[in-house]
C-alpha cells in the first residue's frame, strides 16, 4: 500500500511535480490551513509536509501556527516543515514546536527528499510504539464533568505527599490510570510509582513481595529481596485489588499504615519508609467491614481519601473522546474514518459492563477484524452483536417498572423477537428461522394474551411487531373481545 | 579647448585614477569634465567592468553623475555602488556629481563647483562611512537600489528566487527521472512536466529578468548578472529547440546551472540588496 503525504502548500503544483517524481507515495494538497486541518480530520497520512510561508500576503508565517495544532491533534505522523525562508531563526522555531525535520525548497532534490521521506516513516513506526506505550498507560481520557471533577480532586490531593487515597469503582474503569494521573501531579512525580496487584500475589508470598526478606529467611530465599515497599521508598505505591486480600495479609499491611515502617522477613530491625500509598479495589470495602472480611482499622487508614470512578455508562460523552484516544494509538486515525456510522451507535449506545477496558479492547479487536478498515457493526465483537438487546434505548425506558417476572419475560421475549424482525427487516421466514422457530411459533408467540397484552401496554416499544403483525394481531384481538383495537403503528412516525 | 571651468590651484596628488560612471550619452562630457576640472589624473569610464575589486584601489576615486538614463528612466546608483562598496572597497572614495543644490562633502554640484577639487577629496568620506546624498522626491529619479529590491523581491507573491527554486524543482525532478527512464518515457515526463510547469514558470521568469536586465550593466554586481542572463539564454535556446531530446537535457545539467544562479542571486540578494531578509 502506498504511504499517502499530506502536503500542505499554497502552491498546488508542487504536489503534482513530487507525485510526479515519488510515484511510490501518494500525495495530497491542501492549500490552506483550513482545508489541511479538514482533510486531516478525515484521512489518516503517514507523513505531513507543511509549508511555513503558507500565506506569503501576510507577514506572518501561517504554518508555524499550524505545527502545534497539528502535533496535538495527530501525533504520530511526522510533520516536515518545508521553507523557502532562510532565517535559520525560523527553523528553530519550527522545530521548538513540535516540527519532526525540515526541508528546505532552495535546494530541492528529489532523491534526497525521498530518501528522508523513507527514513521519517520508517521512524514513525518507532515513535507510533513509543506513543502508545507512554500514552496508552498513563493517560486520563475523559471530558465528562465527572472525570473532570475527579481530576481536579486527585491534583488537589495529590500537593499532600503523604496523604493515602483509595481508588474505588468497577472493574475496567482506569483506577490504575487514576493513580498514575495523581502521581504525575504528584511532587514525587519525579520518584519512582510501583504498581502491584494483590491477587496476583500468592498469599504465602505476600509478605516476603511486599517488604522484602533477607537470604535465607525461609527455605528457597537464596537471595535478598528488596520487595515492593522498600523499592518504592520516596515514591508512590499503588496497591490494587486491596480488597482481595486476607485478614492476616491485611493485619500485615496495617503496620505500615500505622507506623510508617516494615519488617524485612528474616530481619528484626525495623526499616523507616517514606512511601505514599494509594489503594484501589473494586468491592464495596464497608460492606466488607460490616461482614468482617476487611479489617476495619485498615479500611479507615486506607480510605483517609476516597475517589470513586464512575462507570463508563454514565458517562457516555466519554466514549468518542475514548475512541479517538484509542484510535489515535493505532496511528493516529480519524474517528469518523475509522467507524462506520452505526457501529458508532452501538458504541455509544452499549453499556459497557467491563467499562473502559471493555471499550479497548472491543475497538482493538474491530480493528484487527475490518482490517484497518472502517469497523462496521459485523466487525464488532460477539457480545455486542449478539446482544443489541443490552443496548437501552429511550424507548425501553418507558416500560414501567416494576414488572412482575412473568410480565418481564414477557417483554423481554417481545423484545427479542422485535429486535429480530428488525435485522431481518420484516421478513417473518427469516425471523423465524434466526429465532429457530418456524412461522407459525413465531406468530403463536406475538398472538398469545400475555403477549397481547404487554404489546397493548408498550405498543411504542414494538414497532416492527405492530408493522408486520399488525393484522394477525387486530384478528386475535378481536377474538378474544378486546375492545381496544390497536392502530397501526408507524415506526417512522416517532414515538 | 578653453576650459569651461576654473582649474585648481593644486594638484591632486592622492588620487592616480578617476573612475566615472553616467549616463552613456554623456560619456565624453563627463570624461572631458573630470579631464579640464582635474588634470593629471587618469580618467576611465567604470561601466560594464568586470573586474571592479581590482580596479578600486586606495589612489582611485569613484565620481558618479547622476541622474543616469537608463531605458527612459531615471536613476540614482549611488546607493547601491556605496553598499557594494562598503563590503568590497571600503576605503574607496565615492564622489556623486549632479545638478542639485545640495551641500555634502561627497556631493558636487556642478553649477557650482567647489575651487579645491582636492579639499573635496580630501574631505569625502569612503564608502563604509555613514553618509548619503539627499535625494529629491521629485517623481524624476529612482533610486537603482530600491529597484533591485523588486526585482528580487517581486511585484506579487513570489520573490525571485522563489520563482528560480520552483523552476529547479521541475528540473531536478525531470533529470532524475530522466537518468532512470528511456527516452519513450521521457516524453511523457517532458509533456508532463516540463511543457506543463517549467515552461510556464521559465517564461513568467524570463520576462521579469528582461524587465530589469538594462539595468545590470550599472551596477556592481553586473558582470555576475549578465553571465547568468548568458546561461538563462542559453537554457532558453535549449527549450526553444523542440522537441526536447533527453541525451541532450541529461547533458545541458540544467538543474546545476538554475543552482548556481540561484546562488549567486542569493548572495548578491543577501549582502547587497536585501540583507535585512536573511538576518536571523
Amino acid at each position: 500500500m502506498k504511504k499517502s503525504i499530506l502536503i500542505i502548500d499554497d502552491e498546488p503544483e508542487f504536489n503534482i511535480k513530487l507525485g510526479m517524481g515519488m510515484p511510490g507515495f501518494d500525495f495530497h494538497s491542501a492549500i490552506t490551513a483550513k482545508e489541511a486541518q479538514s482533510k486531516l480530520k478525515g484521512d489518516p497520512y503517514d507523513l505531513i509536509l507543511l509549508d511555513l510561508n503558507l500565506n506569503p500576503s501576510t507577514e506572518k508565517l501561517e504554518g508555524l501556527d499550524l505545527i502545534q495544532r497539528i502535533k496535538k491533534e495527530h501525533p504520530v505522523p511526522p510533520l516536515v516543515v518545508v521553507t523557502a525562508d532562510e532565517k535559520t531563526e525560523t527553523v528553530v522555531t519550527a522545530m521548538k514546536l513540535g516540527a519532526d525535520d525540515f526541508l528546505r525548497k532552495s535546494t530541492f532534490d528529489l532523491l534526497s527528499w525521498k530518501k528522508k521521506f523513507e527514513l521519517l516513516l520508517e521512524n514513525k513506526s518507532l515513535s507510533q510504539q513509543v506513543i502508545t506505550l507512554s500514552k496508552d498507560k498513563y493517560e486520563f481520557v475523559g471530558n465528562s464533568i465527572q472525570i473532570q471533577k475527579i481530576k481536579n480532586n486527585l491534583k488537589e490531593l495529590a500537593a499532600n505527599p503523604d496523604v493515602t487515597v483509595l481508588i474505588t469503582g468497577e472493574t475496567g474503569t482506569g483506577k490504575e490510570i487514576a493513580a498514575r494521573y495523581f502521581h504525575q501531579n504528584s511532587i514525587r512525580r519525579k520518584k519512582i510509582f510501583v504498581p502491584v496487584n494483590l491477587t496476583a500475589i500468592q498469599e504465602t508470598l505476600l509478605e516476603s513481595e511486599l517488604f522484602g526478606h533477607k537470604k535465607g529467611a525461609f527455605t528457597g530465599a537464596y537471595t535478598n529481596r528488596t520487595g515492593f515497599f522498600r523499592k518504592s521508598d520516596g515514591g508512590i505505591l499503588f496497591l490494587d485489588e486491596i480488597g482481595d486480600l486476607s485478614l492476616p495479609s491485611q493485619a500485615k499491611l496495617l503496620r505500615f499504615f500505622e507506623e510508617k515502617t516494615i519488617h524485612v522477613v528474616g530481619d528484626e530491625t525495623e526499616v523507616q519508609l517514606d512511601v505514599q500509598v494509594l489503594a484501589a479495589t473494586n468491592k464495596n470495602l464497608k460492606k466488607m467491614v460490616e461482614e468482617n472480611k476487611f479489617r476495619e482499622d485498615l479500611y479507615y487508614r486506607i480510605k483517609t481519601f476516597n475517589i470513586e470512578l464512575p462507570p463508563l455508562r454514565t458517562r457516555k460523552e466519554d466514549i468518542p473522546v475514548l475512541l479517538r484516544h484509542f484510535l489515535n494509538l493505532h496511528g493516529g486515525i480519524a474517528l469518523e474514518r475509522v467507524i462506520a456510522e452505526k457501529s458508532n451507535d452501538i458504541l455509544n449506545e452499549y453499556r459497557w459492563p467491563g467499562n473502559i477496558r471493555e471499550l479497548k479492547n472491543t475497538i482493538e479487536y474491530a480493528f484487527i477484524k475490518s482490517q484497518k478498515q472502517k469497523i462496521e457493526p459485523d466487525h464488532l465483537p460477539i457480545d455486542l452483536e449478539d446482544f443489541p438487546d443490552t443496548r437501552r434505548t429511550s424507548k425501553e425506558k418507558n416500560i414501567k417498572l416494576p414488572l412482575d417476572l412473568e410480565q418481564t419475560m414477557d417483554h423481554f421475549q417481545l423484545k427479542v423477537i422485535e429486535i429480530a424482525l428488525a435485522q431481518a427487516s420484516g421478513n417473518k421466514g427469516k425471523t423465524a428461522e434466526n429465532l429457530n422457530l418456524n412461522r407459525d411459533g413465531l406468530r403463536n408467540r406475538i398472538i398469545r394474551k400475555r403477549s397481547l397484552t404487554a404489546i397493548q401496554e408498550h405498543p411504542e416499544v414494538y414497532p416492527n411487531i405492530l408493522k408486520y403483525y399488525k393484522k394477525e394481531i387486530n384478528k386475535e384481538l378481536k377474538k378474544v373481545k378486546t375492545v381496544k383495537i390497536i392502530p397501526y403503528y408507524n415506526p417512522e412516525d416517532g414515538e | 579647448m578653453k576650459s569651461l571651468y576654473k582649474k585648481p590651484n593644486r594638484a591632486v596628488i592622492n588620487i592616480n585614477h578617476i573612475y566615472f560612471l553616467c549616463d552613456p550619452a554623456f560619456n565624453h562630457i563627463a570624461e572631458y569634465f573630470i579631464t579640464r576640472y582635474v588634470t593629471g589624473i587618469r580618467c576611465s569610464n567604470a561601466i560594464a567592468k568586470s573586474n571592479y575589486r581590482e580596479m578600486f584601489r586606495t589612489d582611485t576615486l569613484l565620481m558618479i553623475f547622476e541622474p543616469l538614463k537608463i531605458d527612459s528612466a531615471y536613476y540614482s546608483i549611488y546607493r547601491l555602488w556605496k553598499r557594494w562598496c562598503k563590503y568590497q572597497a571600503p576605503y574607496l572614495k565615492i564622489i556623486v556629481v549632479g545638478f542639485r543644490n545640495f551641500q555634502n562633502p561627497n556631493y558636487i554640484d556642478l553649477l557650482n563647483l567647489p575651487k579645491d577639487f582636492q579639499l573635496t577629496i580630501d574631505r569625502a568620506r569612503p564608502a563604509d562611512f555613514n553618509w548619503q546624498v539627499a535625494v529629491e522626491d521629485t517623481g524624476h529619479y529612482s533610486d537603482s537600489l530600491e529597484k533591485m529590491r523588486l526585482f528580487f523581491e517581486g511585484h506579487g507573491r513570489q520573490s525571485l528566487i522563489a520563482q528560480l527554486n520552483k523552476i529547479q524543482q521541475s528540473l531536478n525532478i525531470a533529470q532524475t527521472i530522466a537518468v532512470q527512464e528511456e527516452e519513450h518515457a521521457f516524453e511523457k515526463i517532458a509533456k508532463d512536466l516540463l511543457y506543463r510547469y517549467f515552461i510556464p514558470e521559465w517564461k513568467v521568469m524570463t520576462c521579469r529578468w528582461g524587465n530589469y536586465s538594462k539595468l545590470f550593466e550599472f551596477m556592481p554586481f553586473g558582470p555576475e548578472l549578465c553571465s547568468i542572463e548568458t546561461s538563462f539564454h542559453r537554457i532558453s535556446g535549449f527549450f526553444n529547440a523542440r522537441p526536447i531530446q533527453r541525451d541532450k537535457f541529461l547533458k545541458m545539467s540544467l538543474d546545476e546551472k538554475i543552482r548556481i544562479a540561484v546562488h549567486q542571486l542569493k548572495t548578491i540578494d543577501e549582502t547587497y540588496i536585501r540583507p535585512e531578509i536573511y538576518e536571523s
